[in-house]
């Protein structure tokens, strides 16, 4: 299978990239081995196992796998359509940080995947663990219409570098790194602990602005910027400096307190800055600085396809519209703008109902695969919405591709709307979580199938525990789950997003049970629906009528305003 | 009785034995693992939490095969070198929230730099060795002591040092091959290693 990527427009391994994977996969069988023959104690194999994506969760030990910045080959998504058949249960979990896990694997046969994924440029590396995690960005980028500069070459670089840096391997806590290259940001990279603006400068120079502690879990907080205008060359140099600060001044003294967010808060973001730039001045120009010609090298990896020059596409497709309102809905919904003319960038949705949001089953993997070759240059990408998306479809193309997705069950046309919940794994699967997320999503998603369409763009986002996997601070309404005294409650938050506008949601009610969760949630989008002006969002018109008329339209009057 | 490892550019070897008080003993033997068990996953993990973790105040060995370790804040604070002097230099050692920069002019007379790792997963000593060596410009031994294990060995070489006072009772063997887990890094580090970057902009790579 090696050279399987061959033509696609990703990064493809070189000599090194394959032996450095390849070396993984043996040193994690050797330490597996010793694990199970106790050389290795628990606690000592911990740390190792998660920096290979290995959890032990609730039911079953859990496997991560990495994928760069949600990029997928054909031949990559069919491998794991077959590790999902014959590892785990016919199914793989997208997850928000746009990588793949798979639910039910043996602790003794994850280095068996390991190899498999290998074979196709792929690997599990750090997508657990206080590391350095997978490099995510947008989901739309090389294709998006307000895209300023690509950022999956530097993510890419980042990514290279960032991989079992020997350094940074053992950080207080968890590092998430995230690139925005549009005018909207579609990364979330104000809820990442370091995150880059990329720009380019008056001389046409590709520049950064980077951003630090933002981050989501038990303290959430929006990243605050410490850059502005970083040449690209020194992105590396200066990264290592954020990272050597944080990993000599963050807490390891409570793990609750222990991301860099604390301590950016800890010193000031000016106080922080300084320390960097201090660490900074002693590698500046040093080796770390990135070769003239590397982001051009790079760049040459993700270079446009040939496209066709394709004529009144749209006028074609308006009487198929008119004439199949499903294919009118999807279009709609799940058909984005591209950077050339008679393309589209096309969501497939993994939320239909009854689904856990984010799962497919190895044979819709399959399927979308082909799909690709066929309409798409042979390439997925994994949005953190827990959606996939083809890039670049040819307009004329899309009923032809609709009637396929729908056949496999994968025609939802709710991209962006109330139905497409981002949604934790929650208790049925997470050993850390209070509360059961997926039936909730169910719940509520049951409750708004029907007004999805007349509600428009709303960002439900649902999780679990505390943590946040299921980005509930950002949500424009948020569930979190919570323990009362054993039994699974919710708080509903509301006003969270993860635009250019980025903001937190704030908790409006006391925790319900399970139960009233999808009334209180149709009660804000009735109350919504009410009142809204023409073309007026649901979280545009949070903001002017505040969430206190929210909450009162959902739980009754209140004495105590919300700020 | 646990080895002392050295680094050198072409390879890793064991040193010597440590005495006593030079290495960390070995922790009670580990029970192995039920697979069975472990494939049934951990049922609720929440009580297993425990967010507060204690460090210790002071450094997890007290020796070298030169003598006894002088503290960073001992050295500081020395009247002259003639007070703390060893045949060998002082062995000075450094605990992983200290601050290595604070040797800077400070360097004459210490035979050896060494950094304490009171937990394997303390990471903080590895940037410890790159600033001894990168900032102080410390050309000579950077050891490694405390919860020295073999899987952080290469990440340890990486970093600057080139001694490792192994915890007790692991297989020397397999710690000695750790230095060789991978053919190629992606990284400029202390250990002045050709790193893929460079690699890559210097030499037309083969696709794989």
């Amino acid at each position: 299978m090696q050279g399987c990527n061959k033509g696609a427009r990703m990064y493809r391994y070189n000599d090194i990239d394959q032996a450095i994977v390849d070396a993984r996969v043996t040193q994690f069988a050797d330490q597996t081995a010793r694990y199970i023959d106790g050389a290795l104690s628990e606690d000592e194999f911990k740390p190792l196992r998660l920096q290979n994506g290995v959890y032990i969760e609730r039911h079953s030990p859990l496997l991560r796998v990495a994928i760069p910045y949600g990029l997928l080959s054909s031949a990559q998504l069919r491998t794991l359509a077959k590790i999902g058949r014959d590892y785990d249960r016919s199914y793989g979990h997208f997850t928000t940080r746009q990588n793949i896990q798979f639910n039910w694997v043996k602790l003794e046969q994850v280095h068996e995947i390991l190899g498999h994924l290998a074979k196709v440029q792929m690997h599990a590396i750090q997508t657990s663990g206080s590391c350095i995690r997978n490099v995510t960005t947008d989901h739309f980028a090389g294709v998006a219409p307000d895209e300023r500069v690509d950022p999956r070459p530097l993510a890419e670089l980042m990514r290279q570098w960032s991989t079992l840096n020997p350094e940074f391997a053992f950080l207080p806590r968890k590092f998430k790194v995230a690139y925005n290259g549009a005018t909207e940001d579609r990364a979330a990279t104000g809820v990442h602990d370091l995150a880059f603006d990329v720009f380019r400068d008056a001389t046409g120079e590709v520049v950064l602005d980077v951003k630090v502690g933002g981050g989501q879990g038990r303290t959430p907080r929006l990243a605050v910027t410490i850059k502005r205008g970083l040449h690209w060359r020194d992105m590396i140099s200066y990264t290592e400096a954020v990272l050597r600060t944080y990993n000599r001044f963050g807490r390891r003294d409570n793990i609750y307190k222990a991301r860099i967010k604390i301590l950016v808060e800890a010193l000031g973001c000016e106080a922080f800055s300084k320390e960097v730039e201090e660490d900074w001045a002693a590698i500046r120009g040093g080796p770390a600085t990135l070769a003239v010609g590397e982001l051009a090298r790079m760049t040459a990896f993700f270079a446009p396809v040939a496209y066709l020059s394709v004529d009144r596409a749209d006028a074609e497709l308006a009487p198929l519209r008119l004439v199949n309102p499903r294919f009118n809905a999807w279009v709609k919904n799940n058909v984005s703008g591209h950077q050339r003319a008679g393309y589209a960038a096309v969501t497939i949705s993994l939320k239909p109902s009854n689904v856990a949001p984010g799962d497919a089953t190895s044979e819709q993997m399959d399927a979308v695969a082909d799909l690709a070759d066929q309409f798409t240059f042979g390439q997925v990408r994994v949005s953190h919405h827990q959606n996939l998306i083809l890039a670049d479809v040819a307009r004329r193309d899309l009923l032809s591709l609709w009637e396929a997705l729908d056949e496999m069950g994968l025609g939802s046309a709710n991209a962006g709307l109330a139905t497409d919940i981002i949604c934790c794994p929650g208790g049925d699967y997470c050993a850390l979580a209070n509360a059961k997320s997926i039936p909730v999503a169910a719940e509520v998603q049951a409750r708004l199938a029907d007004k999805a369409e007349e509600i428009g763009p709303l960002a439900i986002k649902m999780s679990g525990c505390i943590n946040a996997c299921g980005h509930h601070h950002v949500g424009h309404i948020g569930i979190l789950g919570v323990d009362k005294k054993d039994e699974e409650f919710y708080q509903i938050l509301i006003g969270g997003r993860t635009d250019t506008k980025v903001a937190l949601g704030q908790i409006i009610g006391k925790a319900v049970p399970r139960d009233q969760v999808a009334p209180l949630i149709g009660g804000l989008t009735d109350f919504y629906l009410d009142n809204r002006t023409p073309d007026e969002t649901f979280i545009d018109a949070v903001e002017r009528l505040g969430k206190d008329a929210f909450h009162d339209a959902a739980f009754g009057p209140k004495k105590e305003k919300l700020s | 009785m646990s080895q002392l490892l050295k680094l050198t550019a072409n390879s890793a070897h064991v040193a010597r034995a440590l005495p006593e008080g030079a290495f960390k003993p070995a922790p009670d033997a580990n029970p192995k693992p039920d697979l069975a068990l472990v494939n049934a996953g951990q049922g609720d993990g929440r009580p297993k939490i425990k967010p507060n973790v204690p460090w210790p105040t002071e450094p997890t060995v007290t020796q070298w095969e030169g003598g006894a370790f002088v503290r960073l804040s001992e050295w500081l604070a020395r009247a002259n070198d003639a007070t703390l002097a060893q045949a060998d230099g002082v062995g000075v050692i450094i605990m992983s929230h200290e601050d290595p920069i604070a040797l800077e002019g400070n360097l004459d007379g210490i035979g050896l730099i060494a950094i304490d790792f009171p937990r394997f997963s303390d990471g903080r000593g590895n940037s410890l060795a790159n600033l001894v060596r990168t900032r102080l410009g410390w050309r000579k031994e950077v050891r490694a002591v405390g919860d020295v294990l073999i899987d952080q060995l290469f990440f340890m070489g990486r970093c600057g040092f080139d001694s490792f006072a192994l915890r007790d009772g692991q297989n020397v063997a397999r710690a000695v091959a750790a230095f060789n887990d991978f053919p190629h890094v992606y990284q400029n580090n202390a250990d002045g290693r050709t790193f893929g970057l460079q690699d890559n902009d210097s030499v037309q790579r083969v696709a794989a």
